[in-house]
């Protein structure tokens, strides 16, 4: 019997059909190598927010990073002359994590438009991110948000640094009661209010998004979202569809559009992304850069199916000849997807069936 | 069926009550029944009595919608959780707190015993003070009476235990009360039910 991809467990399944999602709209894989000189990542740490990079040191004393991050390694790639650039990958990085650290091998699989331009860069983005999910999960949605859109806002209160780092942690995680006690003109603890109140129906949030506008630059924003949602609209997806601008992320890499992708079931985000046009910047390659990087990881244990059995069939051949075993099997694996032979019975590896070869006879057990 | 964990002890209890006020009663939960989970008459809540200590986590890796948690484990631990509300309950503060008679030598680096030693390290950084952390789980306040460290960083509500101790705050460090907190991906597909329960929680604390 061939071996058919629907046979496949579902976790070996998704990563194959997204790289077909993605092979379908001309992204090409990345392919990266696992060591790289650690001076790159030394001055980007925050990239990786709290997560450590493991080092070690080469032949010459040198020393090393294995790659905590693709994205990274993409952006290093490329140069002037790289035109745009569609790439996808599926790769594992390597981070320390935690409190304390733990060394973690972690599956990213994910997508990098670089070189991108105009809104239908975004739209596409996140057309790819919806369908991803959908790959996965009917009851998934990409809620998004828009960091320049925060931060014009922000600027525009105009407080201290201290002030501001506090109403980013209150807009951040929805800690309204907190604005109780602080010391800002009652008006502008209205404004945070309501931009947290953004949260879910997308259209509704908009709608209050358009509120606090403040200036042109913030109008454009809303309209950059109002386009992406008529865009979506175009696919049927727009009911996964979400804004709420509790998403926030590094200013200094995150300078507009950020998403994360949830799934009914999983209690943390398994998908992230953003435009990331400031991390260019930082490696001195100015281009635009949007994209989204999905923890397969995680849905690991989501996309686990229980199954009765490992293997379709056994074959227990005791002491049959191996001219006898080679017949058997023969026979078996036309008829069964998996076959495993083994010379006595054991329960570790279970089967739906199970065969004794005795006298040159099959015998079903 | 919204998961709610609700932290053993008498924080709990008063936060069952609260709940019971707006609707949503399970008359077992105050019994001296050993189980930990506990579902609501109308079916729409189940209840997980959860280590103080441990809310925070249930919260933020999904086995529980929703939770309630003291602030200051909050601060500690760093949970990436949705903070929905102050419940205004359990309310105390976070201080440094030392024998009444003791001075500071500033020329040593300053022993502090606390269960608490993210908070600790933060505002000793945050005045600009070398520390020594020792951490602790419980009855911290026989720390710098045996001399184990010159001050403590703990939780204060009356203030009894600290005089009981000859022990006084030195300094605040700040106010702590039970949040209602959220997981965030609980927080997109159940909203309205946990939106709901805000609502009505909120109405209640007004009243």
């Amino acid at each position: 019997m061939i071996a058919r991809y629907e046979k496949l467990p579902k976790k070996d399944r998704v990563p194959l059909q997204l790289r077909s999602l993605y092979e379908q709209k001309g992204y090409s894989k990345f392919t990266m190598s696992k060591f790289e000189s650690y001076d790159m990542y030394y001055d980007n740490k925050d990239f990786l927010k709290n997560d450590g990079i493991i080092t070690f040191t080469d032949f010459n004393g040198k020393l090393m990073a294995l790659k905590p991050d693709v994205t990274m390694s993409i952006v290093k790639s490329t140069n002037k002359n790289s035109g745009v650039l569609k790439y996808y990958y599926n790769e594992n990085v390597y981070r320390a994590v935690g409190n304390p650290p733990e060394y973690k091998e972690i599956n990213q699989m994910g997508l990098e438009l670089i070189g991108g331009d105009g809104i239908y860069s975004e739209i596409e983005v996140i057309e790819l991110a919806l369908k991803s999910l959908g790959k996965i999960s009917s009851k998934n949605r990409i809620v998004i948000s828009h960091m320049s859109f925060i931060n014009l806002l922000l600027n525009e209160l105009g407080y201290s640094n201290e002030i501001r780092k506090e109403l980013v942690e209150i807009i951040q995680n929805k800690k309204i009661f907190k604005l109780d006690d602080m010391e800002i003109k009652e008006k502008d603890k209205e404004y945070i209010r309501q931009l947290v109140n953004i949260s879910g129906d997308y259209l509704k949030g908009l709608e209050k998004a358009k509120k606090l506008c403040f200036n042109e630059k913030m109008k454009n924003i809303v309209c950059e979202l109002e386009e992406i949602y008529e865009a979506i609209k175009l696919f049927d997806l727009e009911d996964n569809l979400y804004l709420d601008f509790s998403i926030i992320n590094h200013i200094e890499y995150y300078n507009g559009l950020i998403f994360k992708g949830y799934i009914d079931g999983i209690p943390k985000a398994i998908l992230r992304g953003g435009r990331y046009d400031r991390l260019m910047e930082k490696f001195n390659k100015n281009a635009d850069a949007l994209g989204f990087a999905i923890y397969i990881g995680d849905l690991e244990r989501y996309l686990k199916e229980d199954i009765d059995y490992d293997v379709d069939a056994k074959l227990i051949y005791g002491d049959a000849k191996s001219n006898e075993i080679i017949e058997a099997m023969k026979v078996l694996e036309e008829n069964y997807l998996s076959v495993r032979a083994e010379k006595v019975q054991n329960d570790n590896v279970k089967a739906g069936i199970e065969y004794i070869l005795k006298n040159g006879r099959m015998e079903e057990k | 069926m919204l998961n709610v964990a609700l932290p053993k002890g008498r924080l709990g209890d008063s936060v069952y009550t609260l709940f019971n006020e707006i609707g949503y009663e399970c008359k077992e939960i105050l019994s001296d029944s050993r189980a930990l989970e506990f579902t609501d008459a109308s079916e729409s809540i189940r209840f997980l009595l959860v280590k103080p200590s441990d809310v925070g986590v249930y919260v933020e890796r999904g086995a529980a919608d929703i939770g309630v948690c003291g602030s200051d484990i909050l601060d500690e631990n760093g949970n990436h959780i949705f903070e929905l509300m102050d419940l205004h309950l359990g309310v105390c503060k976070l201080a440094v707190a030392a024998k009444v008679e003791y001075q500071e030598d500033a020329n040593l680096p300053l022993r502090v015993a606390t269960k608490y030693p993210n908070i600790a390290k933060k505002y000793f950084e945050s005045v600009g003070r070398n520390i020594e952390i020792i951490k602790l789980n419980g009855s911290i306040e026989l720390a710098p009476i045996l001399g184990l460290s010159d001050v403590i960083v703990d939780i204060v509500e009356t203030g009894t235990t600290l005089k009981e101790n000859d022990l006084e705050v030195k300094h605040k460090i700040k106010d702590v009360s039970a949040r209602l907190i959220a997981n965030k991906s609980s927080f997109q597909f159940k909203k309205e039910s946990i939106e709901n329960i805000v609502e009505k929680l909120e109405k209640n604390i007004k009243n």
